[in-house]
């Protein structure tokens, strides 16, 4: 390790770094605007300039861009040398030049990085007297504000809009001081990861639009550390909460990325960045509802439909417990249906209070049989699930029938990164450090294989060396083939056509030629051969290298995993429950059904709906109003992710805890608490009763599952439980700068309130405690003097870029290793009819997710109902692209535009899973069904309807 | 003995030499006599030669060529690439030889290509100068025709292919990794080195970048041999120049003369001296972005390290009078202007100090300047110095900068006393003349 | 925008910012067969870029929105990233210029002998500021750094010719020759 000297205090490091990363890495301040920790250097602010001394004897020095700077064993260096202060000083004033000053009406003020390296140059006096260049700002959608004048220029808006996350339609425009950062022209920008660029641009160029909305100052938000629930990544998130100011309860106001080395590092997709705010939207559940036995004169309800009012928490909670007590006492049926969108805490009390036997996974068989799958498949010691930081390291990529772009999309980005490295290995041939973007991305270097085998291959087809639109069929004989060429044994080889023979035999020697192949798939083609084949080929590579192959298999939904966890593979899903229900039909005992947080008619057929919900009772935990909502009888307001605390376990294995933000309004709790309140209130005292009754903590129910569940007994030391203190204090939630918290309230109360208590984590509903506990995973605020914006992170990491210090409370299942049965490819599918289709699932990053499709800004751009056809089926059926079109399916029919796409394979029709308008199609998905075309609407007629 | 090698082919009137013209001067025998040696010692010879980089830097171009990887292991492609993208104000002299007489440049990069193992070769050429383009695609498709360029050239298993790349505009493509960028098609910024462009250049292939003055000396320097070329410099540096003057002189123009004519010699004898009733204020040597040098350093010798030592660069050797009758502050503020405008915007104190010293130049110009604005304009100055900018094209302006507020500090302290510029009135009664 | 704008001002403010144009333009055979013949001169297709949009805008004199629209299709590179190509030269025009283009010299040789009174000239000739067309579309005046000429200065260049050692008289004689020319390629 070289030892370096910096204003004459010596210094062990890394090697290989350079002196701007060696600098923050040693905790010494060092001004810096173009270099990103995941982005590394191009040397264009020039701000971080330090001063290199030649030897000891040198007085006078060099000056040099810290982040240009490779550091050299002996290197000795001055960071507050004059003449490296004045000439940052100099940057800083050249910046500000053309910058508006406009910090009072910014949104970025307060947690700006221009600001920070403002104040940390130590420049104060603006000698600029000319006028100032000014700019007309674009219309960029939705998510991002734009105001160019703001800018200094840094190029990371582009650097990571382009070149880290590939999208195509922002640029650098003009040059000299006049160069814009926008759109050729004002429209929404289509890359995915938009929202990155709100952290990543270090002044207020680009804002976030929905935060604007119900702006604050950073320090004026309330936040804790929290996972999203819009996918199964698990991205780790720092929600910010505040009261709106007029007496109301607090609101979620924006989302903005947590670090987390393993998983997210630096950056979020926009659906996890946007999708918060449907947790304040207008069809949020805050009372108890309650079936209405009114007479009504009229209704918009539908047949079936009921009609709610208002109830007494009290009253409802007693009403639940007397159906409890009936069903202890053999009076009633009581079935819990539990969902993986809810946390292993709540679907462990749920669990607890209607027992295992008559515990549901809210899930069809197709997908619950899936998600065991994966987890037998997760326990194969032949392969491993890679983290994000593994997955940009790979050499090879396979992507097998899964559309990680929508479904998992952070991991999407990282395999952009992994494209990277037959370049990078190219750079370090010719002794070229990989911080050296510019240098490393400017080199010749062919990408590396990146195959995308699948339905919908367009996400990444920009970086793939191969992409193969098929069916999820022939996606399984294709891996099928692959993995029989790795294993050398090829008398199970399925037969496929001689293109696709030639592209196995390639794709199976790029992988085995690769030191670090990655094979990735997952459960959105809804097709366990898929999961078989990728399984296969990531086994038969472990076996020929003996250790274990990358294998990411990506789950559909933020606990998909977790609750895999609660069952026994065959058991648990709806199928099953409405089997049972029916056969129970002539017991005559009254059913009652207790549904936590899910929409069943996104997850069964009708009919298998239609039998669970035609229940005496139909109680409901959930947040927002949905079609099961409608059905039920009693409804119990539950808090979102961001106003609770729980565990989900993500698609590589990692239980997370998430805490809360802030406590939800009206008489919204978690849904444990509502079902502990209802077991404590009924009269029946079984010992599982008891105990989900005297459960106070959410930590209990976590230390609960652990004791129950072997391979999830690291739940219990995810993080500090709520007797945590430090100096004996618990942690703040506010800032030290929180502002007006008396005054807020006032309009109620004119006295100060003594801040709620949080009965779950070691943390306050207030500022008091502790600012800073960056030591532990329990801050989301982070901070640091002189560092008030996102880039303050590198404080409490282990060195830039790297870990966090201290644990991130996160804890990998811990699984019995079992090995897979081999496995051989299904061979052809039962005959279509001509006229049918094959439905395959399609996934939007906007609308397939349930909750974040209700967030206002995503709803907004949020697709009509449409399908995709190939342009053969399109044809043959005299169907145009626009075209309404009814897909039709013997016990239901959807009206959808048309589609068509070259990509789309033949004989299939996509269908966005989930869409709003769709949702209950999902459920078949895949299946068959007919397509017919409806009369094509004239472009008058339409015309006229837009009117 | 052969001594003006650059413009024994231009003749009086404004037409190009064609190739047979070219020929009987002895044309295209140097790119035959490579043919016959290995591209090692080429560079070699080339190298010893002692010939400078015409472009500004002066940087060794034999030397240059050896840093591309060669052997067989090495990238089987690699690009030579010439810079016409002549736009530094007051340069004059790669127009000349690409208009006059094209097919030296060709020749020139025949034997440049042949001994770096290049197979394609660009012009890249600014698109202002139409004429020169199309002499240039006539001259190659002459020296194809006669099958000096093309497959397998005169029987050997050597081909090139020369391609013209009109550019669109902008100084900053004269900076040989933005020019490669240009290349590209992308944004003309300039690139991070290392990987420097001789490893990983035009589409990260091994790649050379050389003035077209530059190359313009290698037919005669591989024909005439080192000791000949050698012995054409009069002082330290090797080879014959193009040397310019512009500006009130009598005879302004560009003369083939030793490296190391002195100055004086330049400006009064080829240059025929002041107009009347003109003093020499001040010059620069070689071009816009070289520091000024004073009337007490017209006898030194036009060599790099000798102009340098003197505190400003040889650069491109066109040197631009500045009279008596011209407002220093005037001509710096003209300077800053172009270099301002021209900056690619990629690093903050080109992209933001220059049109900030615009500003300040503007003010003392009209009168409006306030002593402060001196140091100020030298700290900017300071800031731009080579090594802190990300490119050269900063320090560049930086110079005449810098070198105005030595040299002529008097006129800028005249601005601010008077509230107005002292040379107006001699200006305008001077363009009345 | 800000927070502390009116919404609805926000919304009109957006909603007159959006004006995407969707005109399309085609390229002609002879823009085509001369960008494809510049395909073989380079490594790939996105190189040709720039060459494209010189090419296209020899024929149509500026590339309008639409014109660029349909070299981003034609060649596969999207949109954006031609802009920043086509805005960062500034030969490339993405604003209508006249038939002849005047690019005048103010680089420092040319200012020295005078350029700046020659532009004055010039544009209470025409009528018109750098950047500018003259009314009848015939000429725009652009002010260009050196053209490598200084030895003659001042100069400028119209169109593809060259003009030096200009003097009022002789800058006259270039105007009115340029406007007979014009006059005389008009139909009336
Ligand atoms: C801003 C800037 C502009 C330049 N313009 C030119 C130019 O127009 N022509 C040229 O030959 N070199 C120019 N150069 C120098 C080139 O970068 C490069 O050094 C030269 O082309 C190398 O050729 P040589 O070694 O033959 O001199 C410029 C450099 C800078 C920094
Ligand atoms: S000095 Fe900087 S901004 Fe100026 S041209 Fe060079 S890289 Fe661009
Ligand atoms: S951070 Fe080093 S130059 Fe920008």
């Amino acid at each position: 390790m070289p030892n370096i000297t910096i204003d004459g205090e010596q210094y062990e490091i890394e090697d290989g770094q350079n002196l701007l990363n060696a600098c923050l890495s040693l905790g010494i301040n060092l001004p810096y605007f173009c270099w990103h920790p995941a982005m590394g250097s191009v040397g264009a602010c020039r701000q971080c300039a330090v001063i290199e001394y030649k030897d000891f004897e040198d007085q006078r020095g060099k000056l040099v861009m810290g982040c240009m700077t490779p550091i050299k064993d002996g290197g000795i260096y001055s960071v507050s040398a004059d003449s490296a202060r004045e000439f940052r000083g100099g940057v800083i004033e050249d910046l500000m030049t053309n910058h508006p000053h406009d910090c009072p009406v910014c949104e970025e003020g307060g947690e700006c990085h221009l600001q920070d390296m403002t104040e940390m140059s130590g420049h104060t006096l603006r000698r600029y007297r000319g006028t100032k260049r000014t700019h007309r700002n674009q219309y960029l959608g939705p998510f991002i504000n734009h105001e160019m004048n703001r800018c200094i220029a840094c190029y990371r808006c582009t650097r990571f809009y382009r070149e880290y996350a590939g999208g195509s339609d922002l640029a650098a425009l003009g040059r000299n001081n006049q160069v814009y950062f926008g759109r050729e022209q004002d429209g929404m920008l289509e890359s995915g990861f938009s929202g990155n660029l709100v952290e990543v641009c270090p002044t207020g160029v680009f804002t976030d639009k929905t935060f604007s909305e119900h702006f604050v100052r950073k320090w004026d938000l309330q936040t804790a550390p929290s996972i999203c629930e819009h996918c199964a990544v698990g991205c780790n998130t720092a929600p910010g909460a505040r009261e709106p100011g007029d007496g109301e309860d607090a609101i979620l106001r924006r989302v903005t990325n947590l670090f987390n080395h393993d998983i997210n590092g630096y950056f979020l997709c926009d659906r996890g960045r946007f999708g918060y705010d449907y947790v304040n939207s207008e069809a949020r559940i805050k009372n108890v509802l309650a079936t209405r036995t009114l007479e009504l004169i009229e209704t918009t309800a539908g047949e079936n439909e009921k009609i709610h009012g208002d109830m007494a928490p009290r009253d409802a909670l007693q009403q639940f417990a007397d159906t409890i007590t009936a069903a202890r006492r053999g009076r009633r049926r009581l079935i819990g249906i539990g969902s993986p969108r809810s946390s292993l805490e709540n679907n462990f009390a749920l669990r607890q209070l209607v027992g295992a036997e008559h515990y549901y996974a809210g899930l069809n068989a197709r997908d619950l049989q899936l998600l065991h799958l994966v987890d037998r498949i997760q326990r194969d010691p032949r392969l491993y699930s890679p983290t994000t930081p593994q997955i940009e390291n790979a050499d090879a990529v396979l992507v097998l029938g899964e559309e990680i772009e929508q479904t998992a999309p952070r991991i999407a980005l990282a395999v952009r990164q992994a494209a990277r490295n037959r370049q990078k290995q190219h750079a370090q041939q010719l002794k070229i450090p990989l911080w050296q973007d510019a240098s490393v991305r400017q080199l010749d270097g062919s990408p590396s294989p990146i195959l995308l085998v699948g339905v919908d291959t367009a996400g990444l087809c920009d970086i793939a060396s191969e992409h193969l639109p098929c069916t999820a069929e022939q996606t399984a004989m294709f891996a099928a083939a692959i993995a029989c060429r790795l294993s050398g044994d090829d008398s199970g080889s399925p037969d496929l056509p001689e293109g696709l023979l030639e592209l196995a035999d390639n794709a199976a020697q790029i992988l085995a030629g690769a030191e670090r192949p990655l094979i990735i798939s997952g459960c959105g083609n809804r097709d366990k051969a898929t999961l078989h084949g990728a399984a296969a080929i990531a086994t038969a590579l472990g076996e020929r290298t003996e250790s274990p192959c990358a294998l990411y298999l990506a789950c559909p939904e933020v606990n998909s995993l977790g609750i895999a966890q609660l069952f026994e593979p065959g058991t648990g899903d709806l199928e099953q429950l409405a089997q049972s229900l029916e056969s129970g039909e002539d017991t005559g005992m009254p059913v009652s059904v207790v549904i936590l947080e899910n929409d069943l008619y996104r997850r069964a057929d009708a009919e298998t709906v239609e039998q669970i919900l035609a229940a005496d009772e139909v109680i409901l935990l959930d947040s927002l109003l949905n079609q099961t909502a409608r059905r039920a009888d009693l409804i119990f307001p539950a808090a979102a992710t961001a106003e609770s605390q729980g565990s989900y376990i993500n698609s590589n294995g990692t239980a997370q805890r998430f805490y809360a933000v802030y406590e939800g309004t009206g008489f919204i709790q978690e849904s444990w608490r509502w079902l502990s309140d209802a077991a404590g209130l009924c009269g029946a005292k079984a010992p599982s009763l008891t105990a989900l009754a005297s459960w106070r903590h959410s930590t209990d129910l976590s230390a609960a599952i652990a004791c129950e569940f072997s391979q999830m007994a690291s739940l219990a030391d995810l993080g500090p439980d709520e007797d945590y203190r430090i100096d004996g204090l618990k942690v703040a939630r506010q800032t030290h700068r929180y502002s007006g918290r008396t005054a807020i309230h006032a309009k109620a109360h004119v006295a100060e309130q003594p801040p709620h208590a949080d009965p779950d984590a070691p943390m306050a509903f207030s500022m008091e405690g502790i600012q800073n506990a960056g030591e532990t995973p329990l801050v989301a605020n982070i901070w640091s003097p002189g560092w008030n914006s996102n880039q303050s992170i590198h404080k409490f990491q282990q060195e830039v870029g790297g870990p966090r210090r201290h644990a991130d409370g996160t804890a990998r299942l811990l699984r019995e290793p079992q090995a897979m049965p081999s496995w051989r490819a299904p061979t052809g599918s039962a005959p279509r009819s001509p006229a049918e289709l094959e439905l395959v699932p399609l996934y939007c990053l906007y609308g397939s997710d349930e909750l974040s499709a209700r967030a206002k800004a995503i709803a907004s751009v949020i697709d009509e109902p449409y399908a995709v056809l190939s342009e053969h089926d399109a044809s043959e059926r005299a169907i145009a692209a626009g075209d309404s079109v009814e897909i039709e399916l013997p016990e239901a029919h959807f009206l959808v535009r048309a589609r068509i796409s070259t990509d789309q394979p033949r004989g299939t029709l996509g269908v966005p899973y989930g869409l709003p308008g769709l949702e209950e199609l999902a459920a078949y998905l895949p299946g068959r069904a007919t397509l017919s075309r409806l009369a094509r609407i004239s472009s008058t007629e339409s015309g006229g309807t837009a009117q | 003995m052969l001594t003006n090698p650059l413009t024994k082919n231009i003749g009086p009137e404004n037409i190009a030499a064609d190739i047979e013209r070219y020929r009987e001067s002895g044309g295209y025998r140097g790119w035959s006599k490579a043919l016959e040696m290995a591209p090692g010692d080429i560079v070699k010879m080339v190298q010893d030669g002692g010939l400078r980089g015409r472009g500004g830097a002066g940087f060794n171009t034999g030397l240059k060529w050896s840093f591309v990887p060669r052997g067989a292991d090495s990238p089987s492609i690699k690009y030579l690439v010439c810079n016409a993208d002549e736009m530094e104000p007051g340069t004059f002299k790669d127009r000349l030889l690409m208009e006059r007489d094209p097919h030296l440049l060709i020749e020139g990069m025949a034997i440049a290509a042949y001994a770096i193992g290049a197979h394609t070769a660009y012009i890249f050429i600014r698109g202002e100068y139409h004429l020169a383009a199309e002499r240039l695609e006539q001259a190659i498709d002459e020296a194809r025709q006669e099958g000096l360029l093309g497959n397998s050239i005169r029987g050997t298993e050597f081909s090139l292919e020369i391609f013209v790349h009109r550019s669109a505009g902008n100084y900053i493509c004269g900076e040989e990794t933005a020019l490669l960028n240009a290349l590209e098609g992308k944004r003309a910024v300039p690139r991070a080195k290392p990987p420097f462009p001789q490893v990983s250049g035009l589409w990260g292939k091994p790649t050379v970048v050389n003035n077209v003055e530059t190359l313009c000396n290698i037919p005669n320097l591989i024909e005439h041999g080192i000791d000949w070329y050698r012995s054409l410099g009069r002082g330290e540096d090797a080879g014959s120049k193009l040397f310019g003057v512009s500006g009130r002189v009598k005879n302004p123009g560009t003369w083939e003369l030793p490296m190391g004519t002195p100055i004086r010699e330049i400006i009064e004898q080829h240059a025929g001296g002041m107009c009347d009733g003109y003093q020499l204020k001040g010059f620069l040597p070689g071009g816009g972005s070289t520091d000024f040098l004073g009337p007490d350093h017209l006898d030194l010798p036009m060599d790099y390290d000798v102009i340098g030592k003197a505190g400003s660069r040889m650069g491109t050797g066109t040197i631009i009078v500045l009279d008596d009758h011209t407002c220093p502050v005037g001509l710096v503020l003209n300077l800053t202007r172009f270099f301002a405008r021209e900056s690619c915007g990629w690093c903050t104190p080109c992209r933001d100090g220059l049109p900030w010293a615009v500003q300040i130049l503007e003010r003392l110009e009209n009168g409006e300047g306030v002593p402060e604005d001196l140091d100020l304009l030298r700290e900017q100055a300071r800031r731009m110095g080579p090594g802190n900018t990300f490119c050269a094209l900063a320090p560049g302006a930086a110079e005449p900068i810098q070198s105005a507020l030595k040299l002529f500090e008097q006129d800028f302290i005249d601005h601010v006393m008077h509230g107005c510029c002292p040379f107006e009135k001699v200006a305008e009664a001077s363009a009345a003349v | 925008m800000t927070s502390m704008i009116e919404p609805e001002v926000v919304e009109l403010m957006e909603r007159s910012n959006k004006h995407p144009s969707t005109a399309e333009a085609q390229l002609t055979e002879a823009e085509i067969e001369e960008i494809e013949r510049e395909f073989s001169r380079y490594e790939d297709k996105a190189s040709v870029g720039l060459e494209a949009l010189r090419i296209v805008q020899k024929h149509r004199g500026w590339i309008s929105d639409e014109t660029l629209r349909a070299v981003s299709n034609f060649l596969q590179i999207p949109v954006a990233q031609l802009e920043s190509v086509a805005t960062y030269f500034q030969l490339i025009f993405r604003q209508p210029v006249g038939k002849e283009v005047i690019l005048l010299c103010k680089s420092a040789s040319c200012w020295i002998m005078g350029c700046s009174r020659l532009q004055q000239k010039l544009q209470n000739k025409l009528q018109i500021a750098p950047g500018q067309t003259t009314a009848d579309g015939i000429f725009t005046l652009l002010e260009t750094p050196c053209l490598g000429d200084c030895d003659k200065a001042p100069v400028m260049m119209v169109g593809e010719e060259m003009h030096r050692n200009l003097t009022d008289e002789s800058i006259d004689k270039i105007i009115e020759n340029k406007k007979a020319h014009h006059a005389d390629q008009s139909p009336d």
